[in-house]
């Protein structure tokens, strides 16, 4: 059991939160804290998922909640830097197409700025 | 949320004192009492007591973690925090950036900051200029090769600037050495250690090597043992208490014996002692007789103080073993300590240590230790139960949701397994059904995805909604549909469920299916010859989105033809290396082209348990239908 190490810092007026190590069904509650703690503070949300070895569909599933809530409230939150080897989760639930997705953090940051919100997959 | 360190924390750590206090009395009357030990002992009590009167509460964690909500977690917290901070040599955490997590009460007082000031800032923002790039590379090649290192430097202390020798330890937490831990081993040139006016322990020998060995040790030791608690909380409280004691066996004591009540009376639970032959049979024959009422472990149970025998003068303090003779005896052992099993609110049992003589005894020191790790345990014994009861009940749940015996579809033969999650204690989402539906047949797997404590009720409500749409509609993508529409009418925060569902009848001697899937891995079709399709999935998770439309496909098969439908538990199982059990999938399912649908789920099953070495961290649900001969 591998634990994953969350930070958040902001940029550009969105509230980066990295996620490292293995999302699965022992660590994805503390993700869940840890988002549910950011979003206190900021409602555009981007999750850099680089270094996620690995994604469970109830990793997924906090995702999808938050992601729910958030634009809801008028907020936004993109996925980042997802490796399809690791978060293979996502491309199998289709979910990649549906969740705004982004190369790169930089990606992400440049696509909402020019105000492409929505789904604007990469691919 | 439910721990606040407010009055409650201040009464039990008053009551603690109050123990301590008593024991230090005691082992001042000893004959042989070492005056200088007692009276750092006692001065770190008192310490103990001025923080603890002056508590608000700890700072929080750096981390972006938040409050643990679990109370084993709060006790090894604890346990770490007053282990590091009453350390009598100035000690400091570093992060992997050579930030400073942690400061202990020495190193506040070498800077003469106190501990607060150095938290956050770059540890060598306290060493001299001169000196700071030499330091730099030190910490880099101690955290690069693992090693401890040591060396002199330019230390800027309360006094000024003095040379003083570092020694620098990486410390690895699940492997990854992140952190560093740096002491400050000797005091050089003229300027005291200490700041002025603080005597603390300063009347003890300048802390030598030895000293930050034995610290190191027993941080190494708190270290493991919570970390045998806390990788133990699947397994059973006996595994966790032998393992424990085994630990300890190796690093404290020669012997090492757990009591745990039973309904009447306290269990020898388990003995451990030195690695030998001759030495686990005594251990298994002392365990074998229960301690007698009255005995010594018994006063530690029922008073809840613990018993120092510094030098067991009476051998029989323990009790007596089997043939009545004396345990001490019989153990070889001198020194006995004897902590109650505590978590301040229920007494689980007794954790005994005893040493042989030749080895140096129990002394006042190893009591606050020894008593922080019988909390421990005490709260490990509270947790694993409670955690047991609540697995145990997540099980039956898990049962009654499943179909006790899958229905059978005329022509084919259907066999189907479930594997609960090993990790984590929460019932999984995971259902399967086969259910007459018009004129053939329907067949549903899926996955609810999100956890909750209703997640088994979001399960059993899927399954039973996919058999009441699947009676209405013969068209497996309008049941999924329907799912998708009920499931959306109701908040469930972000869970939602992926399946598939396919509908059976057989046409011509051949049986066809109409599949469709809901973001679900799409099935495997297993060829008698072994050529394997994994069929597409496709199309989206219920209960997210409104348009969300099932991917559909029809596919005919042939007799022999298997099909084979899975969660995703299966496919993201894995072994120590990593690797997902996806990659094999298809390879395992070929070698066993030509098997029964039973023989092909109880192999698979097998397989994935091995490769995951027992441990899985999701349920795994498979399904195989094969196709036989067209009925009548």
């Amino acid at each position: 059991m591998e634990g994953i190490r969350v930070s958040s810092q902001r940029r550009d007026g969105f509230a980066v939160v990295a996620v490292s190590g293995e999302l699965d069904i022992v660590t994805s509650r503390r993700f869940d804290e840890c988002l549910a703690e950011v979003r206190r503070d900021d409602d555009h949300i981007i999750i850099d998922l680089s270094a996620v070895d690995f994604m469970d569909t109830g990793s997924l599933a906090v995702i999808v909640g938050h992601w729910k809530q958030l634009t809801a409230a008028g907020g936004t939150l993109a996925l980042a830097g997802a490796r399809y080897r690791y978060t293979k989760t996502l491309w199998i639930t289709g979910l990649a197409d549906r969740l705004p997705l982004y190369e790169s953090v930089d990606a992400a940051v440049a696509a909402r700025r020019a105000g492409t919100g929505g789904a604007t997959a990469a691919s | 949320m439910q721990q606040s360190p407010g009055r409650h924390g201040t009464g039990s750590e008053i009551d603690g004192l109050k123990a301590r206090y008593g024991a230090l009395r005691q082992a001042a009357a000893l004959p042989d009492a070492d005056p200088g030990t007692l009276l750092a002992a006692a001065l770190a009590e008192l310490e103990a007591a001025v923080s603890a009167l002056t508590a608000g509460g700890g700072a929080a964690g750096p981390g972006a973690g938040g409050q643990d909500p679990s109370g084993a977690s709060h006790a090894e917290r604890r346990l770490l925090h007053s282990v590091f901070q009453q350390a009598p040599v100035p000690l400091f955490l570093l992060g992997a950036d050579g930030t400073v997590r942690r400061v202990n009460a020495a190193a506040g007082d070498l800077l003469g900051s106190g501990t607060g000031y150095a938290i956050g800032k770059a540890f060598t923002a306290f060493i001299d200029l001169p000196s700071r790039p030499a330091v730099t590379s030190h910490f880099a090649a101690a955290a690069r090769k693992g090693e401890t290192r040591e060396f002199r430097c330019g230390v800027l202390t309360a006094a000024g600037a003095a040379e003083h020798t570092l020694a620098v330890h990486p410390v690895s937490i699940q492997g990854n050495p992140d952190h560093l831990v740096v002491a400050v081993t000797s005091a050089g040139g003229s300027t005291p250690a200490g700041g002025p006016g603080k005597p603390r322990a300063r009347q003890r020998p300048e802390p030598g090597a030895e000293v930050v060995q034995a610290m190191t040790r027993r941080l190494d030791l708190v270290m493991a043992a919570t970390r045998i608690l806390l990788e133990n909380i699947t397994y059973s409280e006996p595994v966790a208490l032998q393992r424990y004691a085994r630990l300890l066996a190796r690093e404290l004591a020669a012997w090492v014996i757990v009591d745990v009540q039973g309904s009447q009376r306290l269990r020898r639970q388990h003995v451990s002692g030195p690695d030998d032959q001759r030495a686990e049979k005594l251990a298994n024959a002392v365990a074998a007789v229960d301690p007698e009422p009255g005995s010594g472990v018994y006063q530690v149970h029922e008073s809840g103080s613990t018993m120092l025998i510094a030098h067991a003068e009476d051998a029989g303090a323990l009790g007596d073993g089997p043939d009545g003779v004396p345990l001490l005896m019989l153990l070889g052992a001198t020194s006995v300590l004897s902590v109650p099993l505590t978590d301040g609110e229920h007494a689980y049992g007794v954790l005994t240590l005893a040493r042989w003589a030749g080895h140096p005894h129990f002394e006042i020191a190893d009591v606050g230790l020894v008593e922080e790790l019988g909390e421990q345990l005490a709260l490990a014994i509270r947790v694993n139960r409670m955690f047991r009861h609540r697995a145990e009940i997540a099980d039956a749940l898990q049962t009654s949701l499943l179909p006790r015996q899958v229905r059978q579809v005329p022509g084919t033969e259907i066999a189907a397994a479930h594997v609960a999650a090993t990790s984590g204690t929460e019932t999984g989402g995971d259902f399967y059904d086969v259910y007459p539906s018009g004129d053939g047949w329907g067949v549903a797997i899926g996955d609810v995805c999100g956890k909750g404590l209703d997640t088994a009720a979001v399960s059993a409500a899927a399954r039973h909604a996919i058999r009441a749409l699947a009676h209405l509609d013969t068209d497996p993508a309008a049941v999924l549909r329907g799912i998708n529409d009920i499931m959306l009418t109701e908040d469930f925060g972000g869970r939602f469920v992926t399946a598939d569902a396919g509908h059976l009848s057989w046409r011509d001697g051949r049986l066809h299916l109409s599949l469709s899937s809901a973001g679900h891995p799409g099935p495997v079709l297993l060829r008698p010859d072994g050529r394997t399709h994994v069929l597409n999935g496709g199309g989206l998770p219920l209960g997210i989105f409104q348009d969300a439309e099932p991917a559909s496909q029809d596919v005919e098969l042939e007799p022999g033809d298997l099909l084979f439908l899975y969660t995703d538990g299966l496919t993201s199982a894995c072994g120590p290396d990593l690797v997902q059990f996806e990659e094999r999938l298809t390879d395992e399912l070929a070698a066993l082209a030509g098997e029964t649908a039973a023989v092909l789920v109880s192999r698979m099953r097998d397989v994935v348990l091995e490769l995951c070495a027992g441990e899985l961290r999701d349920d795994v649900t498979l399904l195989a239908l094969r196709v036989g001969q067209p009925p009548g």
